[in-house]
């Protein structure tokens, strides 16, 4: 699978950005979109945090900035969830007329989703940059909480892709979760206000734990128990497994299918 | 000398479920599951290709001939390596390029120029080589003025040509064809014919499959026969075309 990605590396990149620059060609204001968008986006949560609700601060950080950290992560992995069923789906064309490998069309809209978030990425870095009170220490495992995150989000992208293909009520049923999920995740509060046992049961969800490091590591919140970390550790280990498992055991009936 | 084989096919098999069956929704699917567990399974499947032996050696140049549904485009597939077989074993020595439809994996909202780009990369041909082969590809295709436009604005003609054009300036081991020979208006299907045999000049085993018998008998020195899914003829294309004429109720 990774010799499939590695072959068809330059078709990834090159697939990625002229989808993306095809999203704003003929606008006015070309890649700019990029960065107006998510601006626009945190200054309407501003609006409403501050202004409007007058929102609390939890653990010295406003809550304004919660939800700055939290929805940046979300919509990736919202955006990627929600394309992933059609990304093999729509290259059905392609398919039928080459021997590629069906993983290569996962690669480079994996690789568009995280382009196409960089923007977002730096704008959230500077309204973290200006609101953060006191940076963590903690922040120097960003990177490492990121990739794990960035594995997860890759196996959830596998299984979606190819459950896609055979199933076209994959998409519906996913956008059906991510409305539930940014609730059931603490995206936009932080786990230590849910009644205890609450926080219990959730924080046995990888994607809770991970956006619990994530308020841990750039806002300084508390690190989920050691227990938490383990199991769902073990879990993001399963479902990469299983994501791989999946996609090879079904990958030559793609074309019998489409 | 013993002649090297380059395509082997081994006693194979392909077995294809039933479009109507296909599980589409996961309702269908917990419905078949049940079934299936009351042992009542209504799945139905069909083997448009059973058995099927086969070695071409290189320097052959195979036509593949048949009535429509007899399985021809489906064994070209199967050796380009689109379908998997489900039984018996496939082997294939050497790149292949497969010309089975023109253009139909091009992104509409792209440019012609990034189509040409992406379909070299998809055919794994390095940065460094596309460019080179770029000006012949632009001047096959005669398109120069709208390679910077998305293709959703071309003609089916200008899609064709920009197809043929990528898929000329490849350089495969082996070449398989599905009834393309030329494309466009009569100007570039000379054009096209012509760039069509230096491709098959330069690959050293092609495998076509055509419905015109008299290019099957110009073009190649050795068909095959496919019927229902197997293989019942194999030789000299004019004995392999006879025996297809008898099949077919008719004399030549």
């Amino acid at each position: 699978m990774i010799s499939s990605i590695l072959n068809y590396k330059e078709y990834i990149a090159y697939k990625a950005s002229v989808l993306l620059r095809a999203k704003t060609k003929g606008t006015f204001l070309g890649n700019l979109w990029f960065i107006i968008n998510p601006a626009f986006q945190i200054l309407v949560y501003y609006f409403f945090t501050e202004v409007v609700f007058k929102a609390s601060s939890f653990h010295g950080q406003s809550s304004f900035l919660i939800i700055v950290v939290g929805i940046f992560h979300y919509t990736f992995l919202s955006q990627l969830l929600g394309e992933a069923p059609s990304s093999i789906r729509s290259e059905e064309s392609i398919l039928m007329q080459m021997p590629i490998d069906p993983l290569v069309f996962v690669a480079a809209f994996f690789y568009r989703v995280i382009k196409e978030s960089l923007p977002s990425f730096f704008v959230t870095i500077i309204f973290y940059a200006f609101l953060i009170k006191n940076i963590p220490t903690a922040i120097i495992f960003y990177p490492i909480v990121l990739l794990v995150f960035l594995i997860f989000c890759w196996s959830l992208a596998v299984i979606f892709s190819t459950l896609g293909v055979f199933y076209l009520d994959t998409a519906p049923i996913i956008q059906l979760l991510l409305k539930v999920l940014i609730f059931l995740c603490p995206v936009v509060y932080p786990l230590s206000i849910l009644p205890e046992k609450v926080q219990i049961i959730l924080s046995y969800n990888p994607l809770t734990a991970l956006f619990s490091c994530f308020q841990w590591s750039l806002l300084g919140f508390p690190l989920p128990s050691t227990s938490s970390l383990l199991v769902n550790a073990i879990f993001i280990l399963l479902t990469f497994i299983l994501g791989n498992y999946l996609y090879a055991r079904s990958r030559f009936e793609f074309t019998k299918v489409l | 000398m013993k002649k090297e084989v380059v395509i082997s096919l081994k006693n194979v098999s392909l077995r294809f479920r039933l479009s109507y069956e296909k599980v589409w929704t996961y309702e269908h699917k917990l419905r078949e599951l049940f079934r299936k567990w009351s042992g009542k399974s209504s799945i139905k499947y069909f083997e448009p290709l059973k058995g099927i032996n086969l070695d071409i050696y290189r320097g052959d140049k195979v036509g593949i001939i048949g009535a429509n549904g007899a399985g021809k485009s489906t064994l070209l597939k199967l050796i380009a390596g689109i379908y998997k077989p489900d039984g018996g074993t496939l082997h294939v020595k050497g790149s292949v390029s497969s010309l089975l439809s023109i253009g139909t994996g091009f992104s509409p909202e792209l440019s012609g120029m990034d189509n040409i780009r992406l379909s070299a990369y998809m055919r794994k041909i390095k940065k460094n080589d596309i460019e080179k082969r770029l000006p012949d590809i632009v001047d096959f295709c005669e398109l120069e003025d709208f390679l910077n436009v998305p293709i959703k604005y071309y003609s089916t003609g200008m899609i064709s040509r920009l197809g043929f054009a990528i898929s000329a300036a490849m350089k495969p081991d082996i070449l398989l064809i599905d009834e393309i020979f030329s494309v466009g208006d009569l100007k570039f299907q000379k054009k096209s014919e012509k760039a069509m045999q230096s491709l098959l000049d330069n690959s050293y085993c092609q495998v076509i499959v055509s419905h015109d018998l008299q290019t099957v008998e110009r073009v190649c020195n050795r068909a095959i026969l496919v019927h229902q899914g197997s293989i019942i003829s194999d030789g000299p294309p004019n004995k392999v075309i006879k025996d297809y004429y008898k099949l077919q109720g008719h004399t030549e």
